[in-house]
C-alpha cells in the first residue's frame, strides 16, 4: 500500500482505538488523586490504619505478588500483612522487605521440589508405607530469602494463621521465628506432615480461615483490604479419593470464605480461579491478574483512604 | 539604495517563477486527467473503455481522489473483467470506500478481493484494517496474524494488532507485538508513530512494567499532550516531581489553555512544596479563562494556605466553590476538606 494511504486507513484505525477512551480530563478523578496524596503524606496516626488479607489458595496466591504491586506503585500505605497458606508466605517474604520484583522472579523459577519433597518417588513411598510428605525444604527456602528473622524484626507488622490438627484450634502466629509459622500456615493437611511447633501439630490455616479477615480485627484496622484467591469449587474434580477429599474441604471452607469477605472494606478478586494450587508453572499469570484486580480496585481505595481519614480525624476530635 | 533595490527585485522574481511553476504544475495534473477522460470518450469499442477506465481508475487512487475512484470502479465492475482485473477493481474499490469510511460496503468488497487471491499478504492487510473499522476486532486479529505467516515481520500487521489487543486490555499480548514491532523498525530503519508509543507505553504501564513505560514515551523524540501526560503520571507514582514539571512547562511557553496541562503542573508544584510558583501559575490560568474551574480554585486554595495559613479565608473560598459548583462529588469532598481543616 501507498504510503499515504496507509497513513489515512492508520488514522482512521487510530480515531476508532482512540474514540472511546478518549483522553478526557476527568476532573473528579484528579481531585480523588490529590486529596488522596495529601491523606498519605499525613503523619501515621492522622491517617486510617489499613490492613492487608492474603487468603490461601496454592500456586494462585501468586497473584497477591501482582497485588502488592499495583498497591505499591499506586502508593498505598500498609500497616499491616495477616496471611493464611500461601498468603502466608507470600505474606511473610513482602513484610522482611524481599522486593516485589525479587517475588516475581520466585513465581517465574519456584518448583514444588524447591519447597518440599513432592516427587513421583516420594508419593510411591507416602502410598506405600502412609508415610507423609515433608515441608521442610519450605522453612528454609524462606530462611534464605529473610535471614532467618523473627516477627519483631519484620519491616512490616505480619500475622499468619495455622490449624492445630489435634484440637482443631485456630493459631495466631504473631512471634517467634517467621519461617516455621509462615511454613505451618501453608502446610497442606493429608499430603504434608504436621509441623511440630511448641507441642502442637500444625498444618494449613486454610482448615479454619482461608481469608483471615475476623483475624485482621483483632489488630484495629480502619480499612481492610482483602485479596481472595479462592478457587471456583465448580470446576474441581472429584474422580479420585485425593480430589474428593479436597472438595469437601473446600466446600466446608466456603461459609467461613463468604463470612469473612463481607467483613472485608475492599476485596480485590483476581481472576484465577481456573488455576489450580498445585500449577506452580502457572505463577506469572497470576501475577499479571492480581496487578490488574488490584489496579481496577485503587479508585475505591484511594476514596475509602480520603473517608476514614476524615472519619479519624473528626471522631478523635469530638 | 540600489543594493535594497536588486533585494526586492530578486525576491520578485523568485515568487514570480514559483506560481509558475505551480500554476504548470497544477495545469498538468487537470491535463492528464482531461486526457484521460477524453481517451475514454474516444474509445471505440468495449476493450478499449475499459481500459481507459482502468488508466483513470488509478489516477485518482494515485491522487487520491477517492470519490471518483470508487465511482469508476462502480462502472468497472459492469464490463467483462479477467481475474486479475477484478481483483485490480475490488481492491481499490475496498481502499476507497474504507477511506470514505462507508465500511459495510469496504468489507463487502474486500473479501470478494479475499476470495480472488486468498494467500496476498496486502489483500489481508486491507481486509483487517476494514474489520477494525467494523469494529470486529477478533476477526481482524486473524486477518493480521495471518500477514504474518506469511511474512513474520510485517510491520503493519505487527503494529496492528498491537492496537487492537491493547483496546481489548489484553496488555501482555499488546505489548508482545509491539516490541516485535519496534524491534523490526529498528531493523528497517523506521520509527512507529506516537500513538503506536503511547499505546506500547500504556500496555507496558498496565501489566506494571512502569520503568519500561517511562523509557519508552521518554524515547519519544516530539512528545504530544497525551504522551507528555502519561509520563507525567509516572513521575508522579515515582514522587519525580522536578521532571514532570520539566515535561509540562513547555505547554504553559508555548500558551496552551488546556485544564489538564495546567492542574496538574499546580499539582506537581505544590506536591513538590514549590507553593510561589502554584500560586502564579493559577492566577495566570484564571486571569485567561473567564469561567471559574472548581479544580484550579481549589489547588489555589491549597497553594494560599500553604504560603499565609489563613485558615478562615481558607474556609471562606471554599465555601464560595461549594456555592458556585454543580458536581455532587466535589461538594462532598469540598464539604471533608472544610472539615479536615478544622479538624487537622
Amino acid at each position: 500500500m501507498k504510503l499515504r494511504l496507509k497513513i489515512i486507513i492508520a488514522i482512521l484505525c487510530v480515531v476508532l482505538f482512540f474514540g472511546n477512551t478518549a483522553f478526557c480530563f476527568d476532573q473528579e478523578d484528579f481531585l480523588v488523586n490529590h486529596m488522596y496524596y495529601k491523606t498519605i503524606n499525613l503523619p501515621k496516626e492522622k491517617r486510617p490504619k489499613v490492613i492487608l488479607v492474603l487468603g490461601g489458595g496454592g500456586a494462585r496466591g501468586f497473584a497477591h505478588v501482582g497485588a502488592l504491586k499495583a498497591l505499591r506503585e499506586a502508593n498505598v500505605p500498609i500497616d499491616m500483612v495477616v496471611g493464611t497458606s500461601m498468603g502466608a508466605l507470600v505474606g511473610s517474604l513482602y513484610c522482611s522487605g524481599v522486593k516485589i520484583e525479587d517475588l516475581e522472579k520466585i513465581g517465574e523459577d519456584i518448583k514444588w521440589s524447591d519447597i518440599s519433597n513432592l516427587g513421583i518417588p516420594s508419593l510411591i513411598t507416602m502410598v506405600t508405607s502412609e508415610k507423609l510428605l515433608s515441608t521442610k525444604k519450605m522453612e528454609d527456602y524462606v530462611n534464605k530469602m529473610i535471614g532467618n528473622k523473627y516477627f519483631f524484626q519484620l519491616d512490616t507488622p505480619f500475622a499468619c494463621v495455622a490449624t492445630d490438627i489435634k484440637t482443631g484450634e485456630k493459631i495466631i502466629f504473631k512471634e517467634g521465628p517467621v519461617a516455621p509459622a509462615a511454613r505451618a500456615s501453608a502446610n497442606i493437611p493429608g499430603l504434608f506432615a504436621p509441623v511440630e511447633y511448641r507441642q502442637r501439630f500444625l498444618v494449613d490455616g486454610g482448615l479454619v480461615e482461608n481469608i483471615p479477615v475476623s483475624v485482621a480485627k483483632l489488630f484495629d484496622p480502619d480499612i481492610i483490604i482483602t485479596i481472595a484467591v479462592s478457587a471456583d469449587i465448580t470446576k474441581n474434580s472429584y474422580d479420585n479419593v485425593f480430589f474428593t477429599l479436597f472438595q469437601t474441604i473446600y466446600i466446608q471452607g466456603q461459609q467461613s470464605d463468604r463470612e469473612n469477605l463481607a467483613m472485608s472494606d475492599i476485596v480485590i478478586a483476581p481472576k484465577v480461579n481456573d488455576i489450580s494450587a498445585i500449577e506452580l508453572n502457572r505463577a506469572g499469570e497470576c501475577i499479571d491478574a492480581g496487578f490488574v484486580a488490584a489496579k481496577k480496585s485503587l479508585r475505591k481505595i484511594k476514596q475509602l483512604i480520603i473517608d476514614k481519614t476524615y472519619e479519624k480525624n473528626v471522631l478523635q476530635k469530638n | 539604495m540600489k543594493k535594497m533595490c536588486y533585494r526586492k527585485i530578486k525576491i520578485l522574481l523568485l515568487l514570480l517563477i514559483s506560481i509558475f511553476v505551480f500554476q504548470q504544475v497544477s495545469f498538468c495534473d487537470q491535463a492528464e486527467e482531461k486526457v484521460l477522460i477524453a481517451n475514454l470518450g474516444a474509445a471505440k469499442n468495449k476493450k478499449q473503455e475499459k481500459k481507459a477506465n482502468f488508466k483513470l481508475l488509478q489516477y485518482y487512487i494515485d491522487n487520491e481522489d477517492y470519490e471518483s475512484a470508487a465511482t469508476i470502479g462502480e462502472l468497472l465492475l459492469d464490463y467483462q473483467l479477467s481475474k486479475k482485473e477484478k481483483y485490480n477493481v475490488y481492491y481499490n474499490l475496498a481502499t476507497s470506500y474504507l477511506v470514505l469510511s462507508k465500511t459495510e460496503k469496504a468489507l463487502e468488497v474486500g473479501r470478494e478481493a479475499q476470495y480472488l487471491y486468498p494467500k496476498k499478504i496486502e489483500t489481508k492487510l486491507l481486509l483487517g484494517n476494514i474489520y477494525i473499522n467494523n469494529s470486529l476486532n477478533e476477526l481482524a486479529i486473524v486477518k493480521f496474524k495471518e500477514c504474518l505467516e506469511i511474512d513474520d515481520d510485517n510491520l503493519e500487521a505487527l503494529t496492528n494488532l498491537g492496537n487492537i489487543y491493547n483496546f481489548q486490555e489484553n496488555y501482555s499480548a499488546s505489548l508482545n507485538y509491539f516490541e516485535q514491532a519496534e524491534r523490526e523498525a529498528v531493523h528497517d530503519n523506521k520509527e512507529l508513530s506516537i500513538d503506536d508509543y503511547i499505546n506500547m507505553a500504556i500496555s507496558a504501564k498496565e501489566i506494571g512494567r512502569r520503568d519500561q513505560a517511562q523509557a519508552i514515551l521518554e524515547s519519544i523524540k516530539k512528545k504530544n499532550k497525551k504522551s507528555s501526560l502519561l509520563l507525567v503520571d509516572i513521575y508522579r507514582s515515582k514522587k519525580e516531581y522536578d521532571k514532570a514539571i520539566k515535561i509540562l512547562m513547555p505547554f504553559v511557553y508555548h500558551k496552551d489553555t488546556d485544564l489538564e496541562i495546567y492542574c496538574n503542573l499546580a499539582q506537581m508544584y505544590l506536591l513538590s512544596g514549590k507553593f510561589n510558583e502554584a500560586k502564579d501559575l493559577l492566577i495566570y490560568f484564571k486571569s485567561r479563562n473567564e469561567k471559574s474551574n472548581e479544580v484550579i480554585d481549589m489547588l489555589l486554595i491549597e497553594a494560599y494556605h500553604n504560603l499565609y495559613h489563613d485558615q478562615e479565608r481558607v474556609l471562606v473560598e471554599l465555601r464560595k466553590i461549594y456555592n458556585y459548583t454543580s458536581l455532587d462529588y466535589i461538594k462532598t469532598i469540598i464539604g471533608r476538606v472544610i472539615a479536615f481543616e478544622k479538624t487537622l
